[in-house]
């Protein structure tokens, strides 16, 4: 196991796979750990007539957003129950390993992130510098796979903490920077609407407390 | 992301590994299993009855590497709700579930270094660069990076870990083959002494997932 100065050299080699983890809370300096967390959202969730979760495991799903999930699963439920937006919560939870989807493009430009989740932008067939899972611009059915368009359906999209930290924590090492400074950005630098939650095992244990089935991705 | 045009054959190849993978993985554990022709034994589930915690979490746990434990997550889940919630174990039960690809998890340090648990699993000891020749999982040293998510240090926080038997057999019968001996001498040895205290041994993992979550139990994959 490596200690955190060798994450990104890690993740060079190993690739997204060695985020599994959502993260080494203790290792976060106190001034960056938030000492209460907002749980009441989840009554809402609870009263919903269909509720899903789903663990992001991957970013790559073979060509295709890995939201496509969140999206037929929506759609699925409209069509057999006619269940409107409103009666469905669909949750996305992110943490090591789809963590870049949850970010604005100034992140990607900034960080190597595309090339150390192994994320290609289709238009250049390079690393990406832009998030490729929130393009204003995408069209066609694709469009409908976005963050925000999920967003706009009422689809909760959370980050993990605890992977915030680490992660910002592994970035501000190979930069040189201080730790609390770069997990600031990056908590600036996530999409409108995205919820940062207390740690992504949790919630997802809450989740299925409050009513949601369990899906991994 | 890959070219989209490829998009119906990659799903569809997708689809079908996702679907094929774990069938043949339990066809293996299964074709092992049989050939060593193991008989019937009870099984005594009554520790699931005492999980009464107001939270109840089941991990699946996932394939196993030197840089990352799975168990980092466990240690997260019960620091989370330490944090928000002021709960420790009797509130929390949380359980590990071990099957095939994690089981050198479970194995003693004297099972690594007799037999090449981290040669067969793909685990580099990272002190050596070379296969693991101790459970990297369990180190009780206090300074070692990730002993607040070694396997005792979360036992004694509350948590629960199995090892699935049909796996067992399976890890047995590949260990057997790699080293030339009987898999059913090496499966009595890591069954009677070979895995870390206090793991339990359980029937079939795929049938304590679901038996968990009858339970209350939540789920996660890692």
């Amino acid at each position: 196991m490596t200690d955190r100065r060798q994450f990104l050299g890690t993740l060079a080699t190993a690739g997204a796979a060695t985020l599994v983890s959502p993260g080494v809370a203790s290792a976060s300096p106190a001034a960056i750990r938030q000492k209460k967390w907002d749980m009441t959202w989840l009554a809402a969730v609870k009263a919903k007539a269909h509720k899903q979760v789903y663990d992001m495991g991957t970013l790559d799903t073979g060509g295709v957003s890995p939201l496509h999930f969140a999206h037929f699963w929506l759609e699925a439920n409209k069509e057999v129950y006619g269940s409107t937006d409103a009666q469905m919560a669909a949750i996305v939870g992110i943490a090591g390993n789809a963590f870049p989807m949850a970010f604005k493009d100034a992140m990607w430009a900034k960080y190597p992130l595309g090339e150390h989740w192994k994320v290609d932008d289709p238009k250049t067939k390079a690393a990406s510098k832009r998030n490729v899972f929130a393009d204003p611009n995408e069209t066609g059915m694709f469009a409908a796979f976005t963050v925000q368009a999920l967003q706009k359906r009422g689809v909760i999209v959370w980050m993990c903490n605890n992977a915030l930290t680490l992660i910002s924590g592994t970035m501000a090492d190979n930069t040189k920077q201080q730790h609390d400074v770069v997990y600031n950005e990056f908590k600036a630098g996530l999409l409108p609407g995205v919820k940062l939650v207390v740690s992504h095992t949790m919630m997802l244990t809450a989740c299925q407390e409050n009513g949601c089935a369990y899906q991994r991705v | 992301m890959p070219d989209r045009r490829q998009f119906l054959g990659t799903l569809a190849a997708a689809s079908l590994g996702a679907s094929v993978t774990p069938l043949a993985a339990s066809a293996n554990e299964i074709s092992e299993t049989t050939s060593m022709q193991q008989p019937p034994e009870k099984w005594d589930l009554t520790w699931l009855d005492k999980l009464n915690g107001k939270h109840k979490q089941v991990f699946d746990m996932g394939v196993l590497n030197g840089d990352f434990s799975p168990f980092l997550p466990i240690r997260n889940w019960y620091s989370a709700h330490r944090d928000v919630f002021g709960m420790e174990s009797p509130q929390l039960s949380a359980i590990a579930g071990v099957h095939g690809s994690s089981f050198p998890a479970n194995a003693l340090d004297a099972m690594w270094a007799k037999y090449p648990i981290g040669e067969l699993w793909k685990i580099n000891d990272p002190k050596t660069g070379k296969p693991a020749t101790r459970n990297l999982f369990a180190d009780p040293s206090p300074t070692s990076t990730g002993y607040d998510y070694s396997v005792p240090v979360l036992q004694r926080r509350g948590l629960t870990v199995w090892q699935c038997n049909n796996a067992l057999l399976g890890a047995s019968a590949r260990i057997a083959s790699a080293v030339k001996a009987q898999a059913t001498d090496v499966y009595k040895e890591l069954r009677g002494s070979g895995l870390l205290p206090g793991v339990i041994v359980v029937p079939a993992h795929v049938m304590l997932i679901g038996l968990a979550q009858d339970h209350g139990f939540r789920y996660e994959s890692l």
